[in-house]
């Protein structure tokens, strides 16, 4: 059953009750939370996931609530729990549901160690995922979100889960980050991409998701292999351009942009060899995604002749 | 002086055309080396031996000419190699 067939009224209910219940990726999550933005984010970008069992095995809890004591009254705000920590400050309620997709990724980049998990966008076509890590600000997500807008599979554009077990590329199609101008770029170069409500003021600026393709979310059983590791740069006014770079080199960027590299040790290198082992390296500069778009399905064009 | 590695390190290696990494268990540090250097380190891997010794050795397996100036490469070599924990000194 996906959560568009049940309706807004029940995904409130059951955010407001006992939790809702969804899989996304390899991940189920149990979201509790009683505030409307939540409810409203989760129908619109999430109504293709599947809803999980009552009984099922639960990964992740995650709690959105208003706090408590006079600030329910005077500028409220909103608290992430888990496991009856609060491991973030709270936020203002109307950043609800921007700070559950952090929390999300939060219990994911924290907890799931039988992945190496890369602070990185992934996407796929033909089989083979093109690893793009990069420090905010680089373009990244907008270049993910334009790639998925022209048919790239989206696997996801913040965490790369590399399975420690087989080293392939476990997708996690959750809806897409957009921040600031990106908003406008991919409006413009997407004008069917789904967007919810922009929120304004986040510790990042203004901020918005882009919906996951259905045809994405239904493919989330289908692991990917890594084929490009290319890290990309937001220039203004700079043609599209793909240069060669060292493979030692990639791979200690990749290193430095894991979350649990260290912690996994000599597996952790194994993988990340593995996937320098298969990957051709890139760095990418761009302005614009109507000239970094044909780059890219240039290079999936060459691995098929 | 003899050059041996540091007791705690365990190595695993990787490498592409004439680019290294080095795992090194021991501290979890990964390090990304040119050939010289990872044909260095592996020779002290091998077997601990004095700054004189290595050179030799090296001038050999790479058939180096120029011993005096690979003395000075491999010095520095050894240098940056304990500076980073990867190997230590003792004497004979």
């Amino acid at each position: 059953m996906m959560l568009s067939q049940l309706g807004t009224h029940e995904v409130a209910r059951r955010l407001g009750n006992g939790g809702l219940a969804l899989r996304t990726g390899p991940f189920n999550f149990r979201i509790r939370s009683p505030i409307e933005a939540v409810t409203e984010g989760l129908a619109l970008l999430y109504a293709d996931y599947p809803l999980v069992d009552e009984n099922a095995f639960i990964d992740f809890t995650v709690t959105l609530e208003r706090s408590g004591g006079l600030r329910r009254w005077w500028r409220p705000q909103v608290q992430f729990t888990h496991d009856g920590g609060h491991p973030f400050v709270p936020l203002p309620v109307d950043h609800a549901f921007p700070l559950l997709e952090w929390a999300m990724n939060w219990c994911i980049s924290t907890q799931a160690h039988h992945f190496l998990i890369l602070h990185a966008a992934v996407m796929e076509r033909d089989g083979g995922a093109v690893i793009m890590p990069a420090p905010p600000g680089s373009g990244k997500s907008t270049l993910c979100a334009g790639l998925v807008s022209r048919g790239w599979r989206l696997l996801s554009d913040e965490l790369t889960l590399i399975s420690v077990a087989d080293g392939l590329i476990a997708p996690l199609a959750r809806p897409i980050s957009l921040k600031n101008q990106s908003l406008a770029v991919i409006r413009r170069f997407a004008p069917e991409a789904v967007l919810n409500q922009v929120t304004h003021d986040t510790s990042k600026g203004s901020v918005s998701h882009m919906k996951a393709r259905a045809a994405d979310v239904k493919r989330v059983a289908e692991p990917a292999r890594p084929r490009w590791v290319i890290f990309p740069k937001y220039m203004p006014g700079a043609d599209a351009s793909l240069t060669a770079r060292s493979k030692a080199n990639s791979m200690l960027e990749l290193g430095r942009n894991a979350f649990n590299y260290t912690l996994l040790g000599r597996t952790g290198f194994d993988i990340l060899a593995d996937v320098i082992e298969a990957s051709d390296c890139y760095d990418f500069t761009y302005s614009r995604l109507e000239q970094a778009v044909p780059l890219f399905d240039a290079l999936a064009a060459r691995e098929r002749t | 002086m003899v050059w041996h590695l540091n007791a705690l390190t365990a190595l695993h290696w990787r490498h592409w055309d004439d680019e290294w990494v080095v795992f090194d268990a021991g501290s979890g540090q990964t390090h990304q080396m040119d050939t010289l250097t990872a044909v260095t380190l592996m020779v002290i891997e091998a077997t601990p031996m004095p700054l004189a010794d290595l050179v030799s050795q090296i001038a050999q397996e790479l058939q180096l000419p120029n011993e005096r100036e690979l003395d000075l490469v491999l010095s520095g070599i050894v240098q940056r190699l304990a500076s980073a924990g990867l190997i230590e000194s003792a004497a004979p």
